[in-house]
């Protein structure tokens, strides 16, 4: 029981929250639409430093491996060549370690 | 932790693709199940915007999502340990790859920078996904702040630039 309960509120978070964005008809006033804009920016952002820090104390090779990567995603605008160059740095600069 | 974190960005991602997909009522339901960060990273900075195009992106990865869990539940026996192997990296590249193309102007940078330094320093004292939330919140107030008076909507005018870019 506590199961599909558990179910149900993950579905009405996760759908609903979703579901309300998407479905309102958006009239909103200039300063909105411009915090709108910075919504997926600074979103990202927070995804990527916190989980950058990692579990084995390597932060200062996975931070060095993500500016590098940002490099790579700059200049080839390809996902995949930035993770696998992140990934290349990240295991090279693991070595010497 | 994830629902936290997920409750956090999708709303905002609802919200923020509503505005430049436009859907209909029968179309959004579908088009906010299958809605995850990744999908939103790539509709962000797509240039189509229809509704064909989105669900495109979101079963892609709905499928891709699913097919790969399932061959690392087949495969992650004979791995050592995944952990010890720091793929869990893999995530952050990602949304940095997903980042940078949306960071046009000086502005965007000087807030990006900001929003993963506030974000690294709350997570050091708060739970899953409020560093998320709060970074989000934060960070699009000052971003909206500091773009005040620049005439235009910098969305419609950062797409224009990326169009003109592509």
């Amino acid at each position: 029981m506590t199961f599909w309960l558990t179910l149900a509120g993950m579905v009405a978070v996760t759908f609903g929250s979703r579901y309300a964005g998407l479905a309102r008809r958006t009239d909103l006033a200039d300063f909105w639409i411009r915090f709108l804009h910075f919504v997926p920016i600074t979103v990202f952002a927070a995804l990527v430093t916190p989980s950058l820090q990692g579990d084995l104390g390597e932060s200062e090779i996975r931070f060095l491996a993500a500016v590098v990567a940002a490099l790579a995603a700059w200049r080839t605008r390809q996902l995949w060549v930035a993770i696998v160059v992140g990934m290349a740095v990240f295991w090279l600069l693991r070595i010497p370690f | 932790m994830r629902t936290a974190r997920q409750m956090a960005s999708s709303g905002g991602s609802g919200l923020s693709l509503g505005r430049v997909f436009h859907l209909t009522r029968r179309e959004r339901p579908v088009a906010a199940f299958f809605l995850t960060d990744e999908t939103f990273g790539v509709a962000a900075t797509a240039k189509e915007r229809s509704f064909a195009f989105l669900m495109g992106i979101e079963l892609s990865l709905f499928m891709m999502w699913n097919l790969a869990t399932f061959s690392g539940f087949l495969l992650g026996a004979a791995i050592p340990d995944p952990a010890k192997l720091g793929v869990d990296l893999i995530f952050p590249l990602a949304f940095v790859a997903l980042l940078v193309p949306l960071i046009r102007t000086r502005i965007e940078l000087m807030v990006a920078v900001g929003a993963g330094a506030l974000a690294f320093g709350l997570q050091q004292s708060l739970p899953g996904g409020l560093p998320i939330l709060i970074t989000g919140i934060a960070g699009s107030l000052l971003g909206a702040f500091l773009t005040r008076g620049i005439p235009g909507d910098p969305t419609i005018d950062a797409e224009a630039a990326a169009r003109e870019v592509a």
